[in-house]
């Protein structure tokens, strides 16, 4: 063997190391992180079963029912469409691990385009993860994603997406995008098969409201809003309504007609009888302004160049202070909504009302911050 | 016809990178094959 044999075994075993070192970072984005279901959880299901071939699949998901003894309304909360949304998926997190149902049902979907949890978007320099202490001070880890689908599950993108049935276009990337791609095909695309499931489970399972939690950037016109199709209109008044007695700043957008595939609109428009709301919050890790990104910011809320916008008029939709957004307010948000919302559905029709406690308020999640509220691993 | 030519490109590519890898002088030359080869070679044989 010569030098040069040699120094190219050194060279390959090298490669080799690094490679090994880069790979295993790079799988460790597929793990999932354990949630610890609150003792009122009745049942774990799981998405496949309203669409089999997700089963096995990147797409599959975790769905936890809480079944109150007296009958009520049937609720489904998502989280996770958008998992480089972190208050929308936490927020789910926290009502897995807390929430007691006295009267109807709440399933919880936290995962709700569980593939998207597996990569994070190219040139956004997003953590892959949020670490936050549990009750008893362990080190509890939630997985940041990106806004689409892993390519890897759907791939080429098209030049434009075109929305089914609507044949509305969109930019390529959409295609990936679950909160574009409702109804859902059973045939369609890995994420319209995602989008077909979560309908179907409304169908199948005769839910009366469904409530989809997001974030989005502090420039974004919505943002700190209720979205609700017309059939929750009244429904959604009434909760801002409550929501602004309670001094809490909150805006109520009506779901734009021409506006295809989100969830509000096609769900709300597709499954009978079903009143469908999505909330936003504001997320200064998410918009073009931002500074650096990374897990401080997301869970401290800081962000100085949003900060810098202030003196701008009109750039922020929401006042950003000294103080920031943290995670406890933006979580705090979507669960004083979420109770608010479950108060009106009981108002609008008192057969599907839904009774729910074990959830913190906005006002003690911004004293005390989210770990009492999150349980140690077994 | 387009997909076979794809491929053929490939393995000609991989072949080069090969015999840059195992016959070149220059540490550098082989350095950039083996750190191109390998990453490349694990993700089309390991990860799905």
């Amino acid at each position: 063997m010569n030098a040069s044999m040699l120094r190219a075994g050194l060279l390959t075993a090298l490669a080799a190391v690094l490679a090994a070192a880069t790979g295993l970072d790079f799988l460790s984005q597929r793990q999932v992180e354990p949630l610890v279901p609150a003792p009122g959880c009745s049942q774990r299901r799981l998405l496949s079963e309203w669409h089999p071939p997700l089963a096995q699949t990147r797409g599959e998901a975790a769905i936890y029912r809480f079944t109150g003894k007296r009958p009520g309304g049937r609720v489904l909360v998502m989280g996770g469409s958008h998992p480089n949304e972190p208050a929308g998926y936490l927020a789910t997190v926290l009502l897995v691990e807390n929430l007691q149902v006295e009267a109807g049902e709440v399933w919880v979907l936290p995962r709700a385009n569980a593939s998207a949890f597996t990569a994070t978007d190219p040139q956004e320099g997003t953590p892959q993860r949020l670490v936050l202490p549990a009750l008893d001070g362990t080190p509890r880890w939630f997985r940041v994603g990106g806004r689409a689908t892993n390519p890897l599950d759907q791939w080429p993108d098209p030049e434009i997406a075109v929305h089914r049935p609507s044949l509305q276009a969109l930019s390529g990337i959409e295609t990936r995008n679950l909160n574009r791609s409702f109804p859902g095909r059973a045939n369609g695309s890995f994420t319209e098969q995602v989008a077909h499931a979560i309908r179907r489970l409304l169908e199948v399972e005769h839910f009366h409201l469904v409530v989809d939690f997001h974030e989005a950037a502090i420039e974004y016109p919505v943002v700190n809003a209720v979205v609700a199709h017309e059939r929750a209109g009244e429904l959604a008044a009434m909760a801002v309504l409550g929501l602004s007695m309670n001094g809490m700043e909150i805006g109520l957008e009506p779901s734009p007609v021409n506006l295809r595939g989100l969830s509000h609109r096609e769900l709300g428009d597709h499954v009978p009888g079903l009143r469908a709301v999505l909330f936003e919050t504001a997320n200064p890790g998410q918009g073009r302004l931002r500074g650096r990104t990374d897990a401080a910011q997301i869970l401290e809320g800081q962000d100085r160049c949003y900060l810098a916008a202030q003196a701008i008029p009109g750039m922020n939709k929401v006042q950003v202070d000294s103080t920031g957004l943290p995670i406890d307010v933006r979580v705090g948000r979507h669960l004083d909504a979420l109770r608010e919302t479950l108060a009106a559905l009981g108002m609008v029709d008192p057969e599907l009302a839904v009774e729910a406690s074990g959830l913190p308020t906005l006002d003690e999640l911004r004293q005390r911050g989210l770990s009492p509220w999150l349980s140690p691993l077994p | 016809m387009l997909f076979t030519l794809y491929w053929m490109i490939c393995v000609a590519v991989v072949l080069g990178l090969l015999r840059l890898l195992w016959t070149s002088e220059d540490w550098r030359e082989q350095a950039l094959a083996a750190l191109v080869l390998v990453p490349l070679l694990l993700r089309a044989l390991l990860i799905k």
